[in-house]
């Protein structure tokens, strides 16, 4: 199906990995918003003392977050090496993992928003390397600063208030 | 719940004290030894210790790969017992180069060597403090003399020579006419390749186009593959590139079977059918001179380059490429070497 003219290089053309980073959103909107253990996440995020008090394991919940959140960062990494560049070196994600913490700050712990985030991002960057091949005659150095730059601009103007989580990086400990 | 933290807080101490332990300062111990352990026959001292600063790893098949390689068999040919090397890689960022570069010449090492442009201001103010030690700094031309330091070489490849080779051979294999050039920024020894490049592909074939774009850093390979996949969409049918971050691109041409023409380290390891050539910077010779320089009296304050003529820039050709490419190549190789060839840098 990549044989097809402009959509097929854009919705088929690329690594399978891709694709799961697609279905994640959808996959991960259900389990926050529509199950049992969703539900769990965001309340020990938003309340833990109102979570505990109704029986809900804090810390087990949170834990359990933090190793499905690595996992799930360890994968793109991998991605990075396996699928994408088939090869290993040292310190190749070139900090782009501080990137993905930002896009979620940037979505708002949103999965849509981060999703519409990582577009722009990689948008823009897309669009920078392809202004410095047909040779647009600007300098190397600010074409690669755009895709910072307007995420920037994008967090600075376009979003009102940070929803994060009222507990975020807060202990818990029960009685205090 | 309390002890679960300390618990935890433990492993977190545990876990920074062994990366502290695996940190690249840690420079051998045989580098500290006072005088009385050495080797007794030779003296106080006929044993070179050097320590060598690298922004990337010794397997970046690149920048840092050359120079480690060259030490190593400089040390091969002298014997391990008279040149002993320690080294510090990922030193990218230059306090923590700076640290170290004080750390091994508090250490006793002859030889400290800052392989990289960016290390040159911390190198002005540490070479003053050991005098009796010598520095070497690459890429520049700046040896300090200026400022009255007396100990530091400075060295430079010339990377246009490298790149006008390269430039040639890729102009004489596209047959779409357009190249591709994932470079990493525009400046020292990088934009010294990219001019000597578009030099050595102008002279061959006026009408071969070459797209040129930056990724902006060393070591961002992810972006350096996604240049080279831009590149390709743009129609370029040969692709080169210089600095540590080109596996990437390497890797996108080898998907693509395209050719690849590298330079700085021998790049065929990572791709034997896509890498047409790589012209390779072989630092022996320059290392030989400093330390026999060294050795005469001369601390620094001079300044050496790689370059065809001197054997510190050679090509190493895939067998499959076309003999008719690599005859031109060739050609222009010598050319650079006798100096019938100059290349002429257009501004872009």
């Amino acid at each position: 199906m990549s044989q097809l003219p402009i959509i097929g290089p854009i919705f088929f053309d690329h690594d399978v990995l891709v694709y799961v980073a697609y279905l994640l959103v959808p996959i991960s909107l259900y389990v926050l918003y529509r199950t049992t253990f969703g539900l769990k996440v965001r309340a020990v995020g938003q309340n833990p003392e109102a979570a505990d008090s109704l029986g809900v394991r804090v810390n087990a919940v949170r834990y359990a977050t933090v190793i499905l959140g690595s996992a799930l960062a360890g994968l793109a990494g991998a991605s990075l090496s396996v699928g994408l560049l088939n090869i290993f070196q040292e310190n190749m994600t070139n900090g782009l993992g501080f990137i993905a913490v930002a896009l979620v700050y940037f979505g708002g712990w949103r999965p849509v928003g981060v999703l519409l985030g990582a577009l722009l991002f990689s948008t823009v960057s897309a669009f920078q390397l392809w202004m410095q091949v047909l040779g647009v005659p600007i300098p190397s150095d600010l074409a690669v600063m755009l895709p910072y730059v307007l995420t920037i601009i994008v967090l600075a103007v376009g979003v009102k208030q940070i929803r994060q989580p009222a507990a975020l990086t807060k202990p818990y400990e029960r009685g205090e | 719940m309390r002890k679960l933290s300390w618990g935890l807080v433990l492993v977190l101490i545990a876990s920074l004290v062994l990366t502290a332990c695996t940190a690249p300062v840690a420079a051998p111990t045989g580098g500290a030894q006072p005088a009385a352990e050495a080797p007794a026959a030779g003296g106080a001292d006929d044993v070179v210790r050097v320590a060598l600063l690298l922004p990337s790893t010794i397997n970046d098949i690149a920048w840092s790969q050359s120079i480690y390689t060259s030490l190593k068999e400089l040390q091969a040919e002298m014997g391990e017992d008279k040149l002993e090397i320690a080294y510090s890689e990922n030193m990218f960022n230059v306090p923590d180069a700076a640290a170290a570069i004080r750390e091994y010449a508090a250490n006793g090492y002859d030889l400290v060597i800052a392989h990289g442009a960016q290390y040159g201001d911390s190198l002005m103010e540490i070479a003053p403090d050991f005098p009796e030690v010598s520095f070497a700094w690459g890429t520049s031309t700046r040896t300090g003399a200026d400022q009255g330091i007396t100990n530091i070489f400075a060295y430079e490849p010339r990377g246009d020579q490298a790149g006008y080779v390269t430039g040639v051979l890729a102009a004489k294999l596209t047959k779409a006419k357009v190249i591709g050039l994932v470079g990493p920024v525009d400046a020292g020894d990088a934009k010294l390749h990219v001019d000597g490049f578009l030099a050595g592909v102008k002279a061959t074939d006026p009408e071969v186009k070459v797209n040129v774009s930056f990724t902006g850093s060393f070591g961002d390979t992810a972006l350096a593959a996604e240049a080279a996949n831009t590149h390709i969409k743009a129609g370029a049918d040969v692709l080169t590139g210089s600095s540590q971050q080109v596996v990437g691109a390497i890797g996108v041409a080898k998907e693509n079977s395209i050719p690849w023409i590298g330079v700085q380290a021998d790049q065929s390891t990572a791709a034997p059918e896509t890498v047409m050539a790589s012209a390779i910077y072989d630092w022996k010779q320059l290392l030989k001179d400093i330390i026999a320089k060294r050795a005469a009296g001369t601390l620094g304050g001079e300044v050496l380059q790689l370059t065809y003529a001197n054997g510190g820039i050679r090509t190493i050709y895939n067998e499959a490429a076309p003999a008719e490419a690599v005859e031109a190549a060739k050609a222009a190789e010598a050319g650079l070497a006798d100096g019938s060839i100059e290349i002429v840098v257009e501004p872009r």
